[in-house]
């Protein structure tokens, strides 16, 4: 047992059935059990390490799932953002009437001004 | 004459506007069940993020990660982008409700009126004969005009609320699933987190375990000092017990037995009472391993009582367009009895929380 591998996915392939965050739980349980029965308090010392180990390797594979997600959230904002645009340019004949103000405010700014 | 010209008039725009209106319209109590329910989700995900956000920022620190500095800083980098990304989407949720809240608020005649009253102003001050007498005979008529506008207006408006609400349930509801997946890995991260504290502890624990059954199979002694060690024995087998390990070993340790071999000693009163604080440490370490399994669970509940409300967020929207295209209410879901729900978990996290 080293206390920092290179590549944690190496020290520990996840099996086919479980996701990886239980596959390192059952490894962190069967260290458990070998902390508590190693009588050479160095060696269990390591054991305890490679738990603290395994738990890293919890939380990257649970971020990285996060980050997964975000690619997704990406197109998600896309679709959304049109839909707000869409629906914030409904023409509605108030606003219409308003645009109409506006612009015989205008033409009798400019008559005046002749 | 003109007074009963107006009122016919009135009616017979009124009526058809109306019976319009009330083919599109907003079913405000399902809206606002879901403003609301969104409202404790989108505060309820701010914390949960920064949750997350302080524990990347934790696990970079961590001593015990294995991680280069370098590598530590990139995944914090990571971290905290796919965090803020989160942050941004709770922004366009909210811009998006705004144009749903907007789009629910009907047009004010009253408004409509000032504005059709300031164009006949406007074009009697236009010379031509023609327009002036036009707004002259205009006038008399711009409340039911404006009333009408606004009913039309309002129609107007509930049918791009329909079709927003109808074109968002997609976006919508996976955006609330990704939050939803994300509470359970934010949950696995908080655990995990809680779980570093803890092993230290059980190390802690497992060295006093073995320490007490090696002094105690090593000694011998009289009937009232071997009854001694066995209570020693068992109060360690109590505490550790009563332990709740966040990840629990695979098999259950076993109770510790007093087993003296054939070269036990005569015990004298110094390893008696090194037995005795050996195990009061013992009870004090299952102590400590306890509150952060308390603080855990408090944690898992609050994250469960979340996704509900994610859940019943989902559900309130996906009613809100069902109820558009039926014209019909349907049962709201409970907010309150969410809200409350959350806001007792929350209490119970706070109360769990290690010093």
């Amino acid at each position: 047992m080293t206390r920092k591998p290179k590549n944690r996915s190496a020290a520990a392939t996840p099996s086919e059935d479980l996701p990886p965050s239980e596959y390192y739980k059952q490894a962190i349980g069967a260290l458990a059990n070998y902390v508590a029965a190693e009588p050479d308090e160095q060696k269990a010392l390591v054991g305890m390490q490679k738990m603290m180990f395994y738990e890293h390797a919890i939380i990257d594979a649970s971020f990285n799932s996060i980050h997964r997600r975000t690619m997704i959230l990406g197109n998600l904002r896309t679709d959304l953002t049109t839909i707000i645009n869409e629906a914030s340019n409904v023409t509605t004949v108030a606003n219409s009437i308003k645009s109409l103000k506006n612009i015989l405010g205008e033409v009798t700014g400019v008559m005046a001004a002749i | 004459m003109i007074k009963v010209y107006r009122r016919l008039t009135s009616f017979l725009v009124a009526f058809p506007l109306l019976w319009l209106v009330g083919c599109a319209s907003v079913p405000q109590q399902q809206f606002d069940g879901y403003l609301k329910s969104y409202g404790l989700v989108r505060s309820t995900t701010q914390d949960i993020m920064l949750h997350a956000k302080i524990a990347a920022e934790q696990v970079s620190q961590d001593p015990s990660n294995p991680d280069t500095a370098m590598e530590k800083h990139r995944k914090l980098q990571q971290r905290e982008s796919d965090i803020e990304t989160r942050q941004q989407m709770l922004d366009l949720i909210d811009q998006y409700n705004q144009v749903l809240v907007s789009l629910a608020t009907g047009a004010d005649p009253k408004a409509v009126e000032t504005d059709l009253t300031d164009i006949t102003q406007g074009l009697q001050s236009l010379h031509p004969e023609k327009l002036s007498g036009f707004a002259g005979k205009v006038n008399p008529y711009l409340a039911v005009v404006s009333e009408a506008i606004g009913l039309i207006d309002t129609a107007l408006k509930n049918k791009a609320f329909a079709k927003a609400i109808n074109a968002a349930q997609k976006p919508m509801s996976e955006i609330l699933g990704i939050l939803e997946e994300d509470a359970s890995s934010i949950s696995e991260v908080i655990e995990a987190r809680l779980a570093l504290k803890q092993h230290p502890v059980y190390f802690s624990t497992t060295r006093l375990r073995l320490r007490l059954e090696s002094l105690a199979n090593s000694s011998k002694g009289d009937a009232d000092v071997e009854a001694e060690i066995g209570n020693a024995l068992a109060g360690a087998n109590a505490s550790i017990a009563q332990a709740r390990w966040i990840r629990p070993p695979s098999t259950a340790l076993t109770a510790l037995m007093y087993t003296p071999g054939p070269s036990a000693s005569p015990i004298d009163a110094s390893v008696l009472e090194t037995m005795r604080l050996a195990k009061d440490e013992l009870q004090s370490k299952v102590s400590e391993a306890n509150q952060m399994a308390d603080e855990n669970a408090a944690q898992k509940q609050l994250i469960t009582e979340y996704r509900n409300s994610l859940i019943a967020t989902k559900s309130a929207f996906r009613d809100l367009n069902m109820s558009i295209e039926s014209g019909r209410r349907l049962a709201t879901i409970s907010f309150l009895t969410s809200a409350r729900k959350l806001r007792k978990a929350y209490l119970e996290l706070q109360e769990a929380k290690t010093p």
